[in-house]
């Protein structure tokens, strides 16, 4: 099968794009779109660092062929960083030692950034669901927890 | 390698043998080889929930995150599933292939005696009537996004189990001593329902041990 051509709206801008049959929406991003916030763990839909916004939902962008989402608006924690600093959520990471070796970070922010749009006032118990799918290698999920938490009542 | 991305369910008929039908990609999708062609249903419109009364028509796509916002019912069920993320992805219909320990929305069909409507070899939808009672309890390794050790899903007459055979199993002795109103008995009796295995969660030592516990624990605690 010959390759494709790809429109998606990414991160508010539209792209199209040549991808051979196969490639994954995270390859998409990383290799021809140069978005590398995503990270590539397990491949398989189990570590949750490949996790972006696919028309407004979570996804693990790893599991995603990208002919299957031709049109649809895609969301990279490259989107939601403002040009000039921090989201709420990012600072608060960063203020709590949230981030440790890095490499969950993004699907972490992206995953608590979903939830924060749909609740923005979580309990905890709602936070541990909301990255349930996310691992963390360094374990550093009660920082990870409180990081949201603090997020959520810094900009309720 | 294709990736076939059909838009109605002719199409997809016409297209299958060409490759491996696949639609959220959370299960079948990542073991699949770099050269294996699939075809996906994502935008075949077999997508949405229909209610009338008590029944319950469910499109073979429609995600477990869409499934849990319009059937209130099934929400433990379907929060005990994977991690919200796969649950945007995963389908209705995909849970019906998933292998044991996983397939725990499948448990609760079999509960519920839901008819599995089909064109051709394709599943389209499934169909079910919302239960007067409803009880189900998972047990796992971890709170939540893990695989089942035990599965317990009944609306009070019929019983399911997961994780402790190949497939979803009904537990026929177990719902006779229920009809009777014996809780204890049916939980021992669901033991000749199971045909347990040994897997990375739990041995099928350990399954055979709690099923009864986990039996008497769902239809203890109704949802």
């Amino acid at each position: 099968m010959p390759s494709s051509v790809i429109e998606l709206t990414v991160n508010g801008s539209e792209e199209e794009f040549i991808a051979k049959p196969g490639t994954t929406l995270l390859g998409a991003l990383r290799d021809t779109l140069g978005l590398t916030a995503a990270k590539r763990g397990c491949g398989v839909g189990t570590c949750g660092t490949c996790t972006c916004h696919v028309d407004g939902e979570a996804v693990m962008s790893c599991l995603v062929p990208v002919e299957t989402i031709n049109g649809s608006t895609v969301t990279t924690l490259e989107g939601t960083t403002p040009a000039d600093g921090l989201t709420p959520l990012q600072q608060a990471f960063l203020d709590n030692f949230a981030t440790q070796c890095g490499f969950c970070t993004p699907g972490m922010i992206m995953a608590a950034e979903a939830l924060l749009a749909a609740n923005p006032n979580p309990s905890r118990e709602d936070v541990v669901t909301a990255i349930s799918g996310n691992v963390c290698r360094c374990t550093g999920y009660e920082s990870i927890i409180e990081a949201i938490l603090i997020a959520a009542e810094a900009t309720a | 390698m294709h990736v076939h991305v059909p838009t109605s369910v002719d199409e997809v008929l016409g297209l299958v043998g060409q490759g491996v039908i696949v639609a959220g990609c959370t299960g079948i999708y990542p073991h699949l080889g770099p050269d294996q062609s699939i075809i996906s249903l994502r935008k075949a419109g077999l997508s949405g929930v229909e209610t009338d009364g008590a029944a319950v028509r469910v499109g073979a796509t429609t995600t477990l995150t869409q499934l849990a916002r319009e059937v209130p019912f099934l929400r433990d069920a379907i929060a005990s599933i994977a991690s919200p993320t796969i649950r945007n992805m995963a389908t209705v219909g995909g849970n019906l292939f998933a292998r044991q320990p996983h397939g725990d929305l499948a448990v609760c069909l079999l509960a519920l005696d839901a008819q599995i409507d089909k064109t051709g070899d394709l599943v389209t939808s499934v169909s079910f009537k919302v239960p007067e009672r409803w009880y189900y309890t998972k047990a796992m390794r971890r709170k939540q996004n893990s695989a089942s050790i035990v599965t317990v899903a009944s609306d009070g007459v019929r019983i399911a189990l997961g994780g402790v055979a190949p497939q979803p199993v009904r537990a026929l002795a177990a719902e006779a001593k229920l009809a009777e109103g014996d809780i204890d008995g049916a939980a021992e009796a669901a033991l000749e329902a199971a045909d347990p295995f040994d897997d990375a969660y739990a041995s099928a030592w350990y399954r055979r041990r709690v099923l009864p516990v986990h039996v008497r624990r769902a239809l203890t605690n109704a949802v």
